[in-house]
């Protein structure tokens, strides 16, 4: 079989290109079970560091830190997406086309930017750097991508279900929960499992917004390597990357990861 | 149940706009205890509006709904009590059979013995026993059509409205399916609204029909009416097929009239009350009521034609002829023995009974 240049020069491109994005992690991954630290190739297998990591009780602190953050803006994310997506997708009005817009901002404007306007407005306001201030941030930052999800997941939502529910004497309260949420499910785990990577990654908003005492574990992770030069760091680089790379497969699993990314609607029958 | 009432439904003056566009228009009719009353319409006619009305699903912009006899315009469709069974069915993926049918009946609060009694009841009357595991998807598409009716049965509603409840099925099953629920309308005396753009279905399961175009009331009547003296250009031409002829009355005696439809051609009809000379009228003629035959008997209203197109549909056949006169008529008869072929020459012959008139304003 002939494969002519062109192809085996794309063929090239991509698999460098693939190294070029993979290598850092690889570095990472490889640098955290390595027994002799900072010297390559690894010259045996230690968990040691890894050990280290998650006893010290500043990165478990953070990392629970993360997890509750993640969690509570996820959830009022989610809750807010669900109430605009239902309007979005369901009525026109006047305005309808710079709500949109508005809501997808964050995705728009640099996170650093971003996060240092939302700094200066929360501290006029009497927030500044607080656990409050943190939940705003974050989960203005994943909004949109729950917005995304859930109004892919109701534009292919045939209604008639609804009006079949309300039609047996479901309330409208009841019907959303018992018919709704059930039938969209599959984009509602896609859409709770993304913002969570969203936030338990996140950098700059945390560094801007968390107070004092309760530092996400990404933030915690940079002050630790700013200062010492050690495997530790990247043993807990290393738990982190495996932990978004867990929730993005059950994603995968859910949805399928590129419809879940191009917004289209995962597992909604037509 | 309501027992002195004789209106199930009462649909008054209802209207629908859709900001400028009206969708249906000071529409009005009833639906009696027991009664199985179609709503009969080409697509956009505002029927499956006006049903929607009823379930709740869309408020009207004016007019009144009563069901047994209380106001529900304004009420909220969980309050109403109708059952619907919708086109597409819409049966919940996320529910098995049972768990389909029962929804309702749970919300209600009733106890779990009469809930599974109730459910065993509607299977059985569906057909569906054995099924109650199954989810939709694992149905074929006339099996979840029964789920979607056991559904709307299971909660007693006080009436069913159904939405084209065969219009996705295949013809054969639709046919079986039409049959099956007209039997079983009549067994439990449901009082049934049913829409449709099937005219076969309207006029072979209701008791009467209601003929909607362009957001108003055609026509109400019994089938038969319908069919046979359809009263209006446009059920004429809906319902069935129609010949038209555009004519004068010439003479009027004790019981005929005589209508001039051109220059060689007169049809004499029976003479009805308001007929007078002079009058403009369009003469209707259905096409099964024209006798063909092979040469002429001298006899009244008897015509020669010329065969041009012949359609086979089996059991009868449709001949396009030509008038001496020049005009197409359609022909419709049983299949016999007697076979015509193209450029036939035929002669026709039709009793003056069999002609309905319509009045035409002098424009």
């Amino acid at each position: 079989m002939r494969i002519d240049f062109g192809t085996w020069m794309l063929r090239l491109f991509t698999y460098v290109a693939m190294a070029f994005l993979f290598f850092p992690i690889a570095i990472t991954l490889l640098v955290s079970i390595n027994p002799n630290e900072f010297i390559l190739p690894p010259t045996g297998v230690t968990m040691e560091w890894f050990r280290a990591a998650w006893t010290s009780s500043k990165f478990v602190d953070a990392m629970v830190v993360s997890l509750v953050l993640g969690i509570v803006a996820t959830l009022s994310a989610n809750a807010l997406a669900l109430l605009a997506v239902l309007a979005l997708v369901r009525y026109n009005f006047p305005g309808k086309a710079f709500v949109n817009l508005l809501i997808m901002s964050p995705i728009l404007i640099p996170a650093t930017i971003f996060s240092l306007a939302l700094y200066v407005f929360l501290a006029r306001i009497g927030l500044g750097g607080s656990i409050t201030s943190l939940v705003i941030g974050h989960t203005i930052h994943v909004l949109p991508f729950a917005v995304r999800i859930l109004a892919a997941s109701l534009q292919n939502f045939d209604t008639s279900l609804e009006e079949a529910a309300r039609n047996v004497g479901a309330s409208g309260t009841r019907t959303l929960f018992s018919i709704t949420l059930p039938v969209i499910k599959t984009g509602l785990i896609s859409s709770l499992t993304l913002c969570f990577v969203l936030s338990w990654n996140d950098f700059p908003i945390s560094v801007f917004l968390a107070p004092p005492g309760w530092t996400p574990l990404p933030v915690e992770l940079y002050s630790y390597i700013k200062y010492q030069y050690d495997a530790v760091g990247a043993a807990l680089a290393s738990s982190l990357i495996i932990l978004s790379a867990i929730a993005i497969i059950i994603l995968d699993r859910a949805t399928g990861i590129r419809r879940a990314i191009r917004g289209e609607a995962p597992g909604v029958k037509s | 149940m309501t027992h002195a009432l004789t209106q199930s439904i009462w649909v008054d003056g209802v209207a629908k706009k859709y900001g400028d566009v009206s969708v249906v228009d000071d529409v009005s009719f009833d639906v009696r205890p027991g009664e199985f009353v179609s709503l009969l319409g080409p697509s956009g006619c505002g029927k499956t509006t006006t049903l929607r009305m009823i379930a709740g699903f869309v408020m009207p912009s004016g007019g009144r709904v009563l069901v047994n006899g209380a106001d529900v315009t304004y009420a909220p469709p969980d309050k109403r009590n109708v059952g619907f069974v919708f086109q597409n069915y819409a049966l919940w993926p996320h529910m098995t059979v049972l768990e389909n049918i029962t929804f309702g009946l749970k919300l209600r609060g009733r106890t779990s013995t009469a809930i599974r009694s109730k459910a065993d009841e509607v299977l059985g009357i569906t057909g569906l026993t054995g099924f109650e595991g199954r989810l939709p998807r694992q149905l074929s598409g006339g099996q979840q059509q029964r789920v979607a009716l056991a559904r709307a049965l299971a909660l007693d509603p006080a009436l069913l409205l159904m939405d084209e409840p065969l219009s996705n099925l295949d013809r054969a099953l639709r046919i079986t399916m039409r049959r099956e629920l007209k039997q079983l309308q009549s067994r439990l005396n449901m009082t049934t609204l049913y829409v449709t753009h099937d005219q076969e279905e309207a006029l072979s399961m209701s008791d009467r029909v209601v003929i909607m175009s362009g957001g108003k009331i055609a026509r109400i009547a019994k089938p038969r009416e319908i069919y046979e003296d359809p009263r209006s250009e446009f059920v004429a031409d809906f319902v069935g097929n129609t010949n038209f002829f555009d004519g004068r009355v010439v003479e009027v005696a004790d019981d005929r009239a005589v209508v001039q439809c051109g220059a060689s051609l007169k049809f004499a009809v029976t003479r009805e009350d308001s007929i007078s000379v002079g009058q403009q009228v369009r003469v209707l003629l259905r096409p099964e009521r024209i006798r063909v035959k092979n040469r002429p008997e001298a006899r009244e209203n008897e015509l020669s034609a010329c065969i041009e197109m012949i359609e086979y549909f089996g059991p009868t056949i449709r001949y396009t002829a030509k008038l001496q006169s020049g005009e197409n008529l359609y022909i419709e008869t049983h299949n016999t023995s007697q076979d015509h072929v193209i450029d036939d020459q035929i002669w026709i012959e039709i009793e003056p009974k069999h002609f309905r008139l319509l009045h035409r304003n002098k424009a």
